[in-house]
């Protein structure tokens, strides 16, 4: 009774849209992947072609050819022709690789026998067959990055926020060394998706001192996509998604692993992450993978001082079982996040009296006495995260592919205080537990257009201890979505429409009585629905030059802290009074992109984009204070206003001289509040990027893919800062000015290879504050930080 | 193997098995406890070497944050040129009947201390904490208050301060968490 019917229905959609997948698959014969019946599904196409050079149409010898979806490889011969045969029809990606060239893919529907040639152009980055991720053909209009190999070794030990820096457009907003949030064109917390593994991770991302429970170490690759994308992702995704991907499983027989050690200065951080995986020999479908991470920090240290109780540790584990056949498989995974956080002492304050005797100190109370522990004393979070996922998907050559996606999660976040016997207790503890599915149907190509349609659902209880702030809540969403693509030569036109349907229902307690009565349980409710949209274009110029067109839409419910919060927020100092009367936002993202890529001098990314958001919501500060026992909070409402966050990201390499290379990033946002005319509080100021890489590549036998780079951020003053209402505590911090240093190489001991790299950041020792750091009211950033790393891949397949 | 493995079976018992859970029963929260609150502030003025009625001022919240704002039960008259002891009284109303504080704090003595404030000096008072904790500093659960020869009107501040592994020799209010603020008006006439 709790739920109405019409939501029942819902939550039955990806049931439904399993019946009509079933049905349609049905002629289908339950038959493994190697006797495919040819009559019917004409089986015996012939897919071939050369593998070219694009500059001086050379063939590539020995390049080698792969099919992704079928896992069969072919080897380019002496005239650079490759061919496949016994192909079903189906669309299929080709991945080709050489060595010198960069790896691309490329996606083909093949309706009949095919000759298709395939250009690689010159890898312009290094001459490493590792190092660049990517194809070259943009899968969206709507921007988008991959953090892989180098950059993404050079942030091994940092969190998954810290990592995704490097990308344009993508800042943190943190609370000290050891909790960040990422934050998109200028969007955090709730308006951020994070895809772990395919499952959107459901935590209590709305507060800013809560960090996103993933390791890092699971990702061997990890994409952003910068802007709305309600339509593929979701409601919720204004900003953008993250999404942390892990290598596929193993499908050669025999055991391998890999090993990684860090260790830094500074917080005297050390971390060793392994990872195992295998495939059964007698039964080749099954692979296994299993991966664990431990990590444990000290005090960090500001140039000056240490930063007191900033220790924290982090323990991960995360298993894997999958069965892969051609037309069908399934996967379990689950994954363990465990963090136990320290928080900087001066930085949990009392009232408002108490913020700003802090504030008004330059450096914290006796930060002078204060030596370097590993232990972690209160204030602290701990914070337990368990991921569990079921994947399972059909290939027909009839249907299409079918992909059921089931992901069970319990966030368990306790919050330790100052007070007294909270040693034992926490002052606050919040459970969440969500259930997701998702069920995508990729339909066969039908002439020039391909797509898909899935349905989702979310269901999340929430429910505290020890602390009402937020109160008890049990939410579901069901959605249904619809992207279709079409592709003719070189224009790319896509549109997608997603509709989603949100049900809240809240319990909680009313204050209580000055007579000391027992207060009342209420339980309002709420239903939202909306609708997301996108539509976007392409056009492949030629000669290394995409240009693109984009906009796309996505919405958010406001969510339970927004609508009834009510009480001190610690972490913000401030008396937060929730909104029941909160209406949706609406995100509109424009977007329009140049792309100069694959080429052996310069390549550059530009994208320029309006996010419009109207019914933005945001916390107001109220003219009065709010006055207890222990004194008067800032008092803050949530409201709801029309915003405009625009912007543009802009990254380039560019070839000095042989081996030299100067890489570029640099990102610029301003953020209106337009009803009344003024910015937006916390948003990123403008920062720029530069480094030069040298490439020493092979030094004697033994060292391999060697480098060194030098660079330096710089970040300006938030000179935008909002005048008429909602102004910040204390004004911006200065501009600042980072150097820092990368180096690494492959050393090789016989077959053995070891991967080494020292990442230097604040090389100077540069006393900062930065502007979206929610300690810039206390205390310094870290100073000099040099992490050293060693990564060692195992492989067991001795032959 | 071929026609074992059906999986459009584990679908739909997967698929079964979520609408089953997002169906289930939602229990309703149990109200919060919470520790350590202290609601009520209570302040004993006693002249020195009588033993008339004290005066008494309690400045509360009893609602907690939120709701209606602190109150004060009446305002302090003291008399001038007199020497009190002062005594002050800590509990929590939002349990019923009130739980006394005041040991509680005065067991973690070596945490907490109490500041009083003559606002903007207007009474002039000399104000003297008397009690002290295991390290001979001072707590200030009791103190003596001298009042001054002229009639004035003004206001005492007492503050609660939580300073744990902070509290140092020489009284520092701008030190730790507040825990408690009262606010006490005071005639002297």
């Amino acid at each position: 009774m709790l739920i109405p019917d019409f939501l029942q229905k819902l939550v039955l959609l990806p049931v439904l849209a399993l019946f009509a997948f079933v049905a349609q698959a049905q002629p289908m014969p339950a038959t493994g992947p190697d006797i495919l019946p040819e009559a019917e599904q004409n089986c015996g196409l012939t897919l071939s072609g050369k593998v070219l050079d694009h500059d001086n149409r050379e063939p590539l010898i020995g390049a080698t050819v792969l099919i992704r979806e079928l896992k069969r490889a072919a080897v380019a011969d002496e005239y650079g022709n490759y061919h496949f045969h016994d192909i079903c029809q189906g669309t299929y990606t080709v991945q080709v690789s050489y060595i010198g060239y960069e790896q691309e893919a490329f996606t083909f529907r093949i309706t009949t026998s095919s000759v298709r040639d395939l250009q690689l152009h010159t890898d312009t980055r290094t001459l490493n067959t590792v190092q660049v991720i990517g194809s070259h053909v943009k899968s969206q209009a709507q921007s988008s990055e991959l953090l892989g190999g180098r950059d993404l070794a050079e942030a091994r030990g940092l969190t998954l926020a810290e990592s995704l820096k490097s990308i344009a457009g993508v800042t943190t907003l943190q609370t000290g060394p050891t909790i960040s949030k990422p934050v998109i064109h200028g969007l955090h917390g709730s308006r951020i998706l994070l895809l772990n593994n395919g499952v959107r991770q459901e935590a209590q991302q709305w507060g800013t001192e809560h960090a996103p429970e993933i390791d890092p170490f699971v990702a061997t690759e990890m994409h952003v996509i910068k802007g709305a994308a309600g339509v593929r992702y979701g409601a919720d995704a204004i900003g953008g998604v993250v999404i942390v991907e892990p290598k596929p499983l193993p499908d050669s027989v025999g055991v391998a692993g890999s090993l990684n050690l860090m260790g830094s200065t500074n917080n005297r951080q050390g971390v060793i992450s392994a990872m195992v995986e295998g495939n059964v020999a007698k039964l080749r479908p099954l692979s296994w993978r299993l991966q664990g991470t431990l990590k444990k920090g000290g005090f960090s240290k500001a140039k000056d001082y240490y930063l007191n109780n900033t220790a924290f540790e982090e323990q991960n584990f995360s298993g894997t079982v999958g069965y892969t056949k051609q037309n069908y498989g399934a996967e379990v995974y689950y994954s363990l996040f465990q963090t136990k956080l320290g928080i900087l002492r001066e930085s949990h304050v009392g009232s408002s009296e108490d913020l700003l005797n802090a504030i008004n100190r330059d450096k914290p109370f006796g930060a002078d006495t204060v030596k370097f522990t590993y232990d972690i004393r209160t204030p602290y979070q701990d914070v337990t995260h368990h991921l569990l996922k079921t994947r399972l998907y059909l290939n027909s050559a009839t249907a299409g592919k079918f992909e059921f996606v089931y992901g069970l999660q319990q966030n368990v976040r306790q919050e330790y205080a100052l007070h007294g016997n909270s040693a034992a207790t926490p002052a606050m503890q919040l459970k969440l537990t969500t259930h997701t599915t998702e069920a995508v149907w990729e339909h066969k190509p039908v002439g020039n257009f391909s797509g898909s349609i899935g349905a989702a659902t979310v269901y999340k209880h929430n429910t505290y201890k020890y602390d009402d702030f937020l109160p008890q809540y049990t939410g579901i969403t069901a959605g249904a979505f619809a992207i279709e693509k079409w592709q003719k030569d070189k224009l790319q036109l896509e549109g997608g429409l997603r509709y989603d349907y949100t049900y809240l229902l809240v319990k909680k307690y009313e204050p209580r009585t000055d007579n000391g009565s027992g207060s009342a349980l209420i339980k309002p409710d709420y239903t939202f629905h909306n609708l997301s949209g996108m539509v976007g274009g392409m056009y492949d110029v030629g000669y290394h030059l995409t240009f693109g067109l984009s906009a796309t839409s996505a919405w958010r419910a406001p969510g339970a802290n927004e609508l009834f919060s009510e009480g001190i927020h610690h972490s913000s100092v401030a008396y937060e009074v929730g909104n029941p009367n909160l209406k949706p936002e609406q995100a509109y993202n424009f977007e329009a992109s140049v792309d100069y890529y694959a080429n052996r001098r310069f390549n550059a990314k530009l994208s320029v984009y309006n996010n419009y958001i109207n019914e933005y919501i945001y916390t107001a500060i109220q003219p009065e204070p709010e006055l207890t026992v222990r004194g008067s909070f800032l008092k803050f409402l949530y409201k709801q206003a029309d915003a405009s966050f625009r912007g543009a990201d802009l990254s380039f390499d560019l070839k000095l001289v042989n081996k030299l290379t100067w890489i570029s990033k640099s990102s610029v946002v301003r953020a209106r509040n337009l009803d009344i005319d003024d910015w937006l509080v916390a948003i990123p100021a403008d920062r720029t990027d530069n480094k030069l890489t040298f490439e020493a590549g092979d030094v004697g036998k033994q060292l391999k893919e060697t480098y060194f780079s030098l660079g330096g951020l710089f970040v300006a003053r938030q000179t935008r800062m909002p005048t008429k209402a909602d102004e910040d505590l204390a004004e911006a911090p200065n501009a600042y000015f980072l150097v820092h240093a990368e180096a690494g190489t492959t050393l090789y001991f016989g077959k053995q290879p070891l991967e080494i790299g020292i990442t230097a950041n604040n090389l100077l020792n540069t006393a900062y504050r930065d502007y979206l750091n929610r300690f810039r009211y206390f205390a310094d950033e870290t100073g000099r930080l040099i992490m050293f790393r060693v990564s060692i891949p195992l492989d067991f397949r001795k032959s | 193997m071929k026609k074992q493995f059906r999986p459009y079976v584990a679908f739909l018992l997967i698929a079964g098995l979520t609408f089953t859970t997002a169906a289930c029963s939602d229990d309703d929260p149990e109200p919060v406890e919470e520790q350590e609150l202290i609601t009520s502030m209570k302040i004993e003025f006693t002249p020195q070497g009588k033993s008339n009625t004290p005066i008494t001022a309690t400045y509360s919240d009893n609602d907690g944050d939120g709701g209606q704002p602190p109150v004060v039960s009446n305002t302090l008259d003291l008399d001038p040129n007199v020497t009190y002891d002062v005594k002050i009284s800590l509990a929590d109303g939002s349990k019923s009947p009130a739980l006394d504080m005041t040991p509680e704090v005065r067991e973690e003595g070596d945490d907490h201390e109490l500041f009083y404030e003559d606002v903007n000096n207007a009474l002039g008072l000399v104000i003297e904490k008397t009690d002290r904790d295991s390290k001979g500093r001072t707590v200030g659960l009791t103190a003596t208050i001298k009042t001054p020869a002229l009639n004035k009107t003004g206001n005492l501040r007492v503050t609660l301060k939580h300073q744990p592994g902070i509290k140092s020799t020489t009284p520092d209010q701008t030190k730790g968490e507040t825990d408690f603020i009262g606010n006490f008006p005071v005639v002297v006439n």
